[in-house]
């Protein structure tokens, strides 16, 4: 029992960090149409600048997650403004561009944090655990999960129930028509696209406490999202939070029952899922 | 006109020929140059030793003056990404485009595997960083320093039951061929003494996620774990931890692991930790004390095992380069290798006609000396530690 719901809580953290880097690629890929493949050097950048306030400066660790994410939100912004509006609908020159700025981000972070390891951190009043039953189980991680769910659903109300969230679906279906009905889809799309990229880089700084940070961390964090958007659904932050839950509690459960497979577990979830539903679980029918 | 251009063109003729003799470079040809490859990783999950072998290279060819034997050094750095697919190709530019015949490096253990065929087919010889292979003996084309990956862990495992007093282990290491090697060597010694593993277990390079693994350790006196590197082995050791678990810990190579930025992050969570070393920054002889300021003055720090090997390597190939007068050709620089016997920062070292490294065995732990956070002297010392196998 013990191994079952420690594997089941730790499964589910790790999911909550794969929703977090998963949710704004998805939308930014779902909802306007761009692949964003530096999202997961968004995430790195962010991990690094909350290392530096956290660790560094030694201020609170959740301003660090901010600074992160306005981190991830500014270089994103940059990216869109300068490069990406020029490719809108280009998905090959999209992917091509952004995983250039996967290398450019890297390097630069190479230059100013150096090649090394940074340990994990969090806020000292999180580090610990509690007990439960004849286990123990770290702090972080409940902290983890329970933000993760509140993200989650703030995102879900923002895309689905507010006036900016029907502009943006509206908007990507019918450009010329919401144009028409005088929106400034301009200034939506810019502010989709800093939120994407916040997320990135907060959850750069919220994953640190788990994963630590490198300067591959960029790419592998990449794979990741791609494994949790293909089996959640392009698109949908519903999709994004079953899919990460799915894929972390498929690699925590298959790493502790079937060792000699783990490198392959999530990618047979991922199979299984384009079999039978090629569009994720709960993305559009394509 | 004619007689003119006959004239004009016996002058560029003796021009051509002659002046270079006047000018002194056409009776002495130029020194050739020694060219040592270097394939060190700068990124993937062991980025951060890189730059570590790089100074300690840099630092032996500086006390030299880049010259060896009236030739001069040229070092060609080439980044090996911890992939042995960026090792091999990487290789193939230095030997290829480059025509090296030595080469330091690469670290990990599955690129040995891969790259002592062709290095034997291409007369290079290729040093190991952190310990080496004992499938790339037959080869005889890898000097192995400090030893196999085995023999090094061999008598530290002895150690763990006959000193420590722990009866039963359970083993975590990284899967590939390396580290799977050091759990090996530690697995044998320990069994060897009347220990009992209870359990093995092996984890994917790069692991984001050691909870799952943590979570289904059985219960043993001591964990013994051979991780990555030192991001790997700190984040297990936070994660371990975090999640409740007090028992005691013993580690391999903990010299090149407990890096001082890696101590300095960790804090008190490695104090007390033992493991095994091939070398630590507080041993007391005049080629360390010379080596321990002259990296310090270079990087701002004290070297861990990382630059220790590689200026030992780097010395070890420019002392055998002295003695074939600069000859680098494999059939000079083979022989010449294998009959040194030097002292250096990690004590003496000697090697057997395979090219296995003989060297002193040390075990460490991480310590709080005032305020900082360092690897220990040594607590205990096998003298001349040399693969069992070898006659």
């Amino acid at each position: 029992m013990d191994f079952f719901l420690s594997n089941l809580l730790n499964g589910i953290s790790y999911g909550m960090i794969l929703f977090l880097i998963a949710a704004g690629m998805s939308i930014v890929m779902g909802v306007m149409g761009i692949t964003n493949l530096a999202h997961g050097a968004l995430y790195m950048v962010g991990a690094y600048v909350g290392w530096t306030v956290a660790v560094k400066l030694g201020l609170d660790f959740w301003l660090a997650a901010v600074a992160g994410g306005i981190a991830g939100g500014l270089i994103g912004l940059l990216m869109e403004r300068v490069f990406l509006k020029q490719l809108y609908k280009q998905v090959n020159e999209q992917v091509l561009l952004t995983y250039g700025f996967v290398y450019i981000l890297t390097n630069i972070c190479i230059w100013i944090w150096g090649g090394r390891y940074r340990l994990q951190f969090t806020a000292p009043y999180i580090f610990g655990s509690v007990d439960l039953g004849d286990f123990s189980f770290p702090l972080t991680r409940i902290v983890i999960t329970g933000l993760g769910f509140i993200i989650a659903a703030s995102l879900w109300y923002l895309q689905n129930k507010t006036r900016i969230g029907a502009i943006v679906r509206a908007g990507m279906d019918d450009k010329e028509m919401i144009q028409g009905l005088g929106i400034n889809l301009n200034v939506v799309v810019m502010l989709v696209f800093f939120i994407a990229s916040f997320i990135a880089g907060f959850a750069g700084v919220i994953g640190a406490q788990l994963l630590s940070t490198y300067p591959g961390i960029g790419l592998d964090v990449l794979l990741q999202a791609l494994v949790v958007i293909i089996v959640g659904g392009v698109g949908s932050i519903q999709g994004a939070l079953l899919g990460g839950l799915l894929i972390g509690l498929i690699d925590t459960f298959g790493k502790a029952l079937f060792p000699g497979l783990a490198m392959f577990t999530i990618y047979l979830a991922m199979i299984v899922v384009l079999l039978f539903k090629p569009s994720g679980l709960l993305g559009r029918k394509v | 006109m004619k007689k003119f251009v006959t004239i004009l063109l016996a002058a560029a003729m003796a021009a051509i020929f002659v002046l270079p003799v006047y000018a002194g470079g056409g009776s002495e040809p130029e020194e050739e140059v020694i060219k040592i490859g270097a394939l060190l990783d700068f990124t993937g999950p062991v980025a951060d030793l890189g730059p570590k072998f790089q100074a300690g290279i840099e630092l032996a060819l500086e006390e030299v003056g880049y010259e060896v034997a009236g030739h001069p050094i040229e070092l060609i750095v080439e980044d090996s990404a911890t992939s042995v697919e960026a090792a091999v190709e990487k290789y193939k530019k230095l030997v290829d485009k480059d025509k090296i015949n030595l080469c330091i490096g690469p670290l990990m253990g599955d690129a040995h595997l891969a790259l002592a065929p062709l290095a034997a087919e291409n007369k290079v010889i290729i040093t190991s960083l952190i310990n080496g292979m004992y499938d790339t003996i037959k080869y005889k084309t890898y000097i192995i320093y400090p030893t196999t990956v085995d023999a090094q862990t061999y008598p530290f495992g002895k150690y763990t039951y006959e000193k420590l007093g722990h009866k039963s282990a359970v083993v975590i290491a990284a899967d590939y061929a390396g580290k799977r090697g050091y759990a090996d060597g530690f697995i044998k010694g320990f069994q060897e003494s009347g220990g009992e593993i209870v359990q093995e277990i092996y984890t994917p390079l790069g692991t984001p996620d050691y909870s799952p693994y943590i979570s289904q350790m059985k219960s043993a006196d001591v964990v013994m774990y051979a991780l990555e590197g030192p991001g790997p082995v700190s984040r297990f050791i936070y994660q371990y931890r975090q999640a409740g678990n007090e028992g005691p810990l013993v580690t391999i190579t903990q010299d090149g692991d407990y890096t001082p930025e890696a101590l300095a992050e960790l804090k008190d969570i490695a104090l007390g930790i033992q493991g095994e070393a091939s070398y630590t920054w507080k041993l007391d002889n005049p080629e360390n004390k010379k080596f321990v300021d002259g990296i310090k003055k270079k990087t701002g720090t004290v070297p861990s095992s990382s630059e220790q090997n590689a200026y030992t390597l780097t010395k070890i190939l420019l002392a055998a380069l002295e003695k074939t007068g600069g000859d680098d050709s494999y059939n000079k620089m083979w022989g010449a290798i294998t009959s040194l016997k030097m002292n250096t920062p990690a004590g003496p070292v000697s090697f057997t006609p395979e090219g296995v490294a003989i060297t002193h065995m040390y075990v460490t732990q991480a310590e709080k000396v005032g305020n900082n956070y360092e690897i220990s002297a040594p607590l205990f010392t096998v003298e001349n530690v040399k693969d069992w196998r070898l006659k």
